[in-house]
């Protein structure tokens, strides 16, 4: 470290300090920020200062993927820095490196585990040089902010073609899209992960809102052998014949807590890097995986259960529908829309949302959060007819621990700032 | 039932960007709620032209830059004269941000390259360049050349504001063969400068108001309707209410939030 970057290191890990004292949270973002502007390029010092460098990138599963690759590597006796708040931009890492490294600690093995928002990746992923790059998927999310999908993925691919060659990448095989990245990426080290087949109920039409159904070298409609949900699945090209990777490790049937195909894909990924990182795995390795905060996460409140299922995007949204409906066929729901920066101030997207899946099930929706209005509307125009309004978070919890019976489970399904408020309500705090 | 509407979805899973499947959800349920029979053809690549000749309502949503231009060496030659010859006819339509775009002239994209649009509406796009400021944003337009729309559905709730999203890095101007759709409140419009909203050129209509435009705006799904049954079936009764309370509160909670 220079005596600069050192002075931003010192300063940022001052004002985390304050923060805690104070009572104004962890201060990760507001550290990073403060060092960066004393010194910009203290983002490269992470790299001399961790062994590896492990970057998760993806829509869904980010923060649930890299916890449990934090969760393994600890109970592998490693040194791991970790993003756990999912403060995943270029200052919420440098604050992440800023308050958890300890030189007097981490002075061999040390892992730095960094889930990296979308657009924010391209722009710092040359400076952190990372030995591993993992590829979950990529869906239409916060269009508002992101522009379109392609040019996300443009940006990804430009990004990776300039890398070192000694990265790996471990790519999700399933999503035709971000596949393509990595045929494209001259990189030697390749390794897919992907299901070997549908574990419930999934729909063998595709969506018509699916983002990649089509070549994206060729152009042509893609056919899919097993279709998991929105344009993931064992695919194939009639025209240019390309196809899905031959699979490093399957997931689909690995022992979890928690449900849904996504966390399969979750565990795949993270028992294949794992192996990547030379260290030995068991299929049973995640069963004692605790879900991050607002994924999948409990609560016990008069005995009743409270699940909350982060719901951010058409994708999320359907996948959390119906891995609520495998656990429970009359379910009590809540559905929090938020429409803040962190959600998208576009909330189109629920109009992508099946929630005619609900019909027949669902015993009671509730709709709440700041868009409560257009979350009563979509449910208006499905035959869905048991949905119940209220504008105020708090009471809606109120009343949907009233419907729920003692020892069911009410289900919580918010967009993300809804989320915080939510644990916030629960617990008093908002993240960790 | 009495009445039938065939409506022809342009391309659902190539031109589909934000929630365009709402404008068609709807669409049917508006009219089932009247007893209207909806058949909805999904056209795509390779789908035959009749699903286009026998279209009461068009639509297409929008698109990326790359799905475009699948569709654009789909669409050549036949399809596009149907289209040209429905629109032409007053066959009623929606065409969303990309699908808008593609109506026109031209689309000059970022890198300075154009792509030759259907040539249908008298309007052409240009995008600024790469460093040029993505239009993104709850927009609010009023439409006053569509009063007609007021007098033919005779609701009390009407209002002439049309509230929704945009989302567009291209430019649009018109030319003098069409009229705006709707004059910008608030937002940013066809292109930040002489204040129009998208262009209606006989019954059709194309708009920046990107996504579910018509959840929020009944009115204009119940205007298409309308056309759609006019031109079928000849002189029709006009629409019955339905109960559009919370169809109203959404809009106005656009309304409040842009201080208006």
């Amino acid at each position: 470290m220079t005596a600069r970057t050192y002075c931003a290191f010192l300063i940022g890990r001052l004002i985390s300090r304050i923060s805690l004292l104070g009572g104004f949270g962890s201060g990760i973002t507001w550290a990073g920020e403060i060092a960066l502007r004393i010194d910009p390029s203290i983002i490269s010092s992470i790299r001399s200062h961790a062994d590896s460098i492990i970057l998760v990138i993806g829509t869904n599963g980010k923060t649930t993927t890299a916890s449990m690759i934090e969760h393994l590597l600890t109970k592998n006796g490693k040194m791991v820095i970790h993003n756990k708040s999912g403060a995943n931009l270029r200052n919420g890492i440098v604050g992440t490196f800023i308050t958890q490294y300890n030189h007097r600690k981490f002075k061999t093995n040390c892992y730095a585990i960094f889930e990296v928002d979308e657009a924010e990746f391209p722009n710092i992923v040359q400076q952190l040089s990372p030995n591993i790059i993992i590829m979950l998927n990529l869906f239409r999310d916060q269009l508002d902010r992101y522009g379109e999908v392609n040019v996300v993925l443009e940006k990804w691919s430009k990004a990776i073609a300039d890398l070192d060659k000694n990265a790996h990448l471990i790519v999700n095989a399933d999503d035709p899209a971000v596949s393509y990245i990595s045929e494209n990426s001259h990189l030697p080290e390749l390794h897919y992960f992907g299901l070997s087949r549908p574990l419930m109920n999934s729909d063998s039409t595709l969506d018509t809102w699916a983002d990649s159904t089509y070549c994206s070298d060729c152009g042509n409609k893609l056919r899919y052998k097993h279709h998991f949900f929105s344009h993931l699945g064992d695919w194939c090209c009639t025209h240019c014949r390309r196809n899905r990777k031959k699979l490093d490790i399957e997931g689909g049937s690995i022992s979890l807590s928690l449900s849904g195909q996504y966390n399969q894909y979750n565990a795949a990924a993270t028992l294949l890097t794992l192996n990547v990182l030379g260290l030995s795995t068991k299929q049973d390795d995640l069963k004692d995986f605790k879900p991050a905060f607002g994924r999948q996460e409990q609560f016990r409140i008069h005995n009743r259960v409270i699940k909350i299922f982060l719901s951010k995007n058409p994708t999320g949204f359907n996948e959390s529908i119906r891995t609520v409906l495998s656990l429970d066929n009359r379910p009590n729901l809540i559905s929090a829309l938020n429409d803040r920066i962190p959600d998208g101030t576009d909330v189109s997207w629920i109009w992508d949302v099946d929630f005619d899946q609900l019909v027949g099930f669902a015993k009671n929706v509730i709709c709440t959060g700041d868009r409560v209005w257009d979350m009563a509307l979509r449910l208006k125009y499905t035959q869905y007819k048991n949905y119940i309004v209220e504008e105020n978070l708090k009471r809606a919890i109120e009343i949907g621990l009233q419907k729920t019976k003692e020892g069911e489970t009410l289900y919580i399904l918010p967009t993300y700032s809804a989320m915080l408020e939510i644990r916030k309500i629960l617990t008093g705090r908002k993240i960790l | 039932m009495k009445h039938q509407l065939h409506i022809c979805w342009l391309y659902p899973d190539l031109m589909s960007t934000y929630g365009d499947r709402g404008n068609i959800i709807v669409l049917q349920k508006r009219c089932e709620w009247r007893g209207i029979g909806v058949h909805i053809d999904c056209h795509g690549i390779d789908s035959p032209v009749s699903q286009i000749t026998r279209a009461d309502v068009l639509f297409m949503g929008g698109a990326q830059d790359r799905q475009q231009d699948m569709v654009s060496k789909d669409i050549a030659g036949k399809k596009t004269e149907e289209i040209r010859h429905k629109i032409e006819k007053g066959t009623p339509g929606l065409f969303i941000c990309g699908a808008y775009q593609f109506l026109g002239k031209y689309y000059k994209a970022a890198d300075g390259t154009k792509i030759p649009g259907l040539g249908i509406f008298d309007i052409y796009t240009e995008h600024p360049g790469d460093q040029g400021k993505r239009l993104i944003g709850n927009i609010i337009v009023k439409i006053d050349d569509l009063l007609a729309v007021h007098q033919s559905n005779g609701s009390n709730h009407w209002t002439d504001v049309i509230a929704g999203f945009e989302n567009h890095g291209g430019r649009t101007y018109l030319g003098r063969k069409v009229e705006p759709f709707a004059r910008v409140v608030k937002g940013y419009g066809n292109n930040e400068i002489d204040n129009t909203e998208g262009a209606l050129y006989k019954n059709t209509i194309g708009t920046y108001l990107h996504g579910p435009l018509l959840p929020k705006n009944p009115e204009l799904a119940d205007w298409l309707i309308q056309k759609a049954l006019e031109k079928k079936y000849g002189k029709v009764d006009i629409l019955p209410k339905l109960d559009d309370t919370l169809e109203l509160i959404t809009k106005q909670y656009i309304l409040k939030k842009l201080r208006i």
